[in-house]
């Protein structure tokens, strides 16, 4: 019996969530042993053959994305949307708050951009590909874990679809709480701060209590808090840690208890802490749009 | 018939836009995802402009940490690139596909080799990054220190490697010396070259003033790091994303230039340690100084990694690297702020501007690769320039195509702010300067 064809695609991505599989290191090689790897970046070949299991980094950004992105649904059995670029848009849909011209005015200084007709025409809004197809699993993190990445694959390889976490990431964590907890009318700080301006980063006390924003109790678990255990704030990259919530909006709202909701969106930033990596799939792009055209 | 080419890339994402509103010290931490291959070249490069414009001034251990997790970063990219992305053009053979698996088949020893070297580097950049989007530079220093024993199993790692990075440079020398002969006058391009070097002109990548020298390799200017724009201006193309760089004072025809491993080993007057010192010296011996072709980046690649793993001995056997004086405590101000380090692929500039709250005001990103946009554009059009094309691409063309794109190393994704895997249009212009055709090749 042949071994199972294993695939893996990158759209608009940073090429970090392949990274994250590459650096399985020696064990990559026993993932090569029991598939085949038919299509990759890193492998020869252009056409997207057929597929058991196909993985999809990046989120659909441009018209090529949307054709590739199809052709790959077309031809899996099994599509799974790697990173939170293919899942939530990632950190480009920050670019949804802008329209493509006042992009291009930055980069090109000219709202046409370059402007060729050859180049493939950029969205108006970065979408996750679930927006486009069928998705059977979805990895989040920024890149995944690359354990995660191999119990997907092993999975797979199984005839099994794995399911992410569901609890957020307070349970990972393992910070203390000495007075959030407390039933107090009081905020835990006086005011929100960056980490560079603390005096001490206390490595064992949660950030809340620090007076600094982190997106822990919005954020899906599953990464093993390891940006708390690097003594930085999470991030949110793992998604909201139920797909109904506005991560950023959450943010407020769980946070206004703890901290100066005021402070939270004057001294931090609610889009790029609450909405860094899921602005694509929040409501914002609406709210900001100019109307008409979606895409 | 071709009659030029052009090196056009076709993703975008747009970042020097979306970060306007994003805080600054975030910015460390938000442009890892310019590239999943470098991120740790873009967290050093962001915090470094975040401290020049908060006016932080580090301890020496946060110094070291830095440079540490800088050039663990260097381990896992340049063997990589060696081995899995430009290396199965030289490493395989008749019969295997012209992909890592065909090195896998082809060359096992070599590949476990190459896993094994990314490993000891990649285990720096946890242990000291946090993770492989790195987190722990932060503006005013680092937010942790390492750990002594943490610090003792990374030199063992690393130890353990050095001998592996010794026979890469071995083999990248044999394979660049039978490459120049099998390709002779093959994309030898006379040009300037832009790198960082350090005191006494000593190879740098982490912090230093940047070089520039000229066609004969002698340096012809020296500017430090927030003087780049009087230096560097950037040309839109109508055809690409990507936008080519070059030195002002020269013009846009005759302003370009190239960065990267070919630039800093033409520069360098001397390499950290005795092995890199001696690759150094064979390198001079055998090729010239400077040295133009561009076949050579993969020899000067190899030449790095083993500079690298000597640094990284010394960091890491430096006694105030386990030091807990590891930070400065910063408050938010305006300002400007320039931050530039070496890339493996090249100089890499940030520059933020932000306002009293420490919100982004503007952003310019001048990525690696794209210092090198000039000189891809012109061997893409060597390697295909009098080939008939009516029939699409023939093998040896695409082959020699991407053998001289591939030496450098190139990374689009960062040099349009945007990752893809090497989309690249070759568009075939006729006599009267009609596009006729264009062909995606990947």
């Amino acid at each position: 019996m042949s071994k199972p064809r294993l695939a893996t695609l990158v759209l608009g991505g940073c090429t970090g969530c392949h990274l994250a599989l590459l650096d399985t290191h020696e064990a990559l090689l026993d993932i090569l042993e029991a598939a085949d790897l038919v299509h990759s970046p890193l492998t020869e070949g252009d056409e997207i053959p057929e597929c058991d299991i196909m993985l999809v980094e990046g989120a659909v950004a441009n018209e090529h994305d949307e054709e590739i992105v199809k052709r790959a649904r077309e031809q899996a059995k099994v599509l799974v949307a790697m990173g939170a670029c293919a899942t939530l848009g990632g950190i480009g849909g920050l670019r949804n708050l802008q329209t493509v011209g006042e992009v291009f005015e930055t980069a090109y200084g000219d709202e046409a951009g370059p402007g060729d007709e050859s180049l493939p025409r950029l969205f108006r809004r970065v979408r996750p590909i679930s927006a486009l197809v069928p998705v059977d699993v979805e990895v989040p993190g920024c890149a995944p874990n690359t354990e995660t990445l191999v119990e997907v694959i092993g999975a797979a390889l199984n005839g099994q679809l794995w399911k992410a976490p569901r609890r957020n990431l307070c349970h990972e964590c393992g910070r203390r709480h000495e007075t959030m907890l407390d039933h107090s009318s009081a905020f835990v700080a006086d005011a929100v701060y960056s980490v560079m301006e603390l005096e001490n980063i206390d490595p064992d006390r949660c950030f809340l209590e620090q007076g600094v924003v982190c997106m822990g109790p919005m954020t899906r678990e599953g990464c093993t808090a390891r940006c708390t255990a690097a003594n930085v704030p999470c991030r949110g990259c793992m998604g909201p840690s139920r797909p109904e919530f506005e991560q950023g909006g959450k943010m407020v709202d769980a946070l206004a208890a703890v901290l100066p909701a005021g402070a939270i969106m004057y001294l931090d930033d609610l889009i790029g802490t609450g909405y860094r990596f899921s602005t694509a799939v929040s409501v914002l792009p609406g709210l900001w749009g100019e109307g008409g055209e979606e895409q | 018939m071709v009659t030029d080419a052009h090196f056009d890339v076709v993703e975008f994402r747009g970042f020097e836009k979306f970060v306007q509103g994003r805080m600054v010290w975030e910015m460390p931490l938000v442009t890892t995802r310019v590239c999943g291959i470098c991120p740790v070249s873009h967290h050093i490069a962001a915090v470094k402009a975040a401290d020049d414009l908060l006016g932080a001034e580090l301890p020496r251990p946060a110094k070291l940490l830095r440079e540490l997790l800088h050039l663990a970063g260097f381990v896992h990219d340049h063997a990589l690139h060696f081995f899995f992305l430009a290396g199965p053009d030289f490493l395989t053979g008749d019969g295997q596909s012209r992909d890592i698996l065909g090195v896998i088949e082809a060359q096992p020893e070599f590949a476990l080799k190459a896993i094994g070297i990314r490993k000891a580097g990649q285990r720096i950049v946890d242990a000291v990054g946090g993770q492989g989007h790195p987190v722990t530079a932060i503006a005013g220093g680092m937010s942790k220190p390492l750990d002594a024993d943490v610090r003792d199993e990374l030199l063992a790692g690393l130890r353990a490697i050095v001998p592996d990075a010794l026979a890469a440079e071995r083999l990248a020398r044999e394979t660049t010396l039978r490459l120049l002969a099998e390709h002779p006058g093959f994309a030898v391009d006379p040009t300037p070259y832009l790198a960082i070097l350090g005191g006494g002109d000593a190879f740098e990548l982490y912090d230093g003033n940047l070089a520039v020298s000229g066609l004969d390799g002698a340096i012809v200017d020296r500017f430090a790091p927030q003087e780049y724009r009087s230096r560097i201006s950037e040309r839109v193309l109508p055809h690409s994303y990507a936008k080519v760089p070059y030195l002002t004072a020269l013009g846009p025809d005759d302003g370009t230039y190239r960065v990267g491993p070919l630039a800093r080993v033409n520069l360098a007057e001397s390499m950290p340690g005795e092995h890199s010192s001696k690759a150094l010296a064979d390198f001079r011996a055998e090729l010239g100084r400077p040295e133009h072709a561009t076949l050579a980046y993969h020899w000067a690649r190899m030449i790095e990694l083993v500079a690298v793993t000597e640094r990284l001995e010394q960091l890491l056997t430096d006694p105030d690297i386990t030091s807990t004086d590891v930070r400065q405590r910063l408050d938010r101000r305006a300002g400007v702020g320039v931050g530039i380090v070496e890339a493996p692929r090249g100089t890499l500039i940030h520059r933020y501007e932000a306002d009293e709250i420490g919100r982004v005001t503007a952003a310019e990103l001048i990525v690696a690769t794209t210092n090198n946009n000039a000189a891809i554009d012109r061997t893409c059009a060597e390697a295909v320039r009098g080939v008939d094309v009516s029939n699409g691409l023939d093998e040896a063309t695409r082959l020699r195509l991407e053998r001289g794109i591939r030496a450098y190393d190139p990374c689009l994704s960062c040099a349009t702010h945007e990752v893809g895997k090497m989309p690249l249009v070759i568009e075939v212009v006729g006599h009267d300067g009609r596009l006729r055709s264009s062909e995606g090749v990947r």
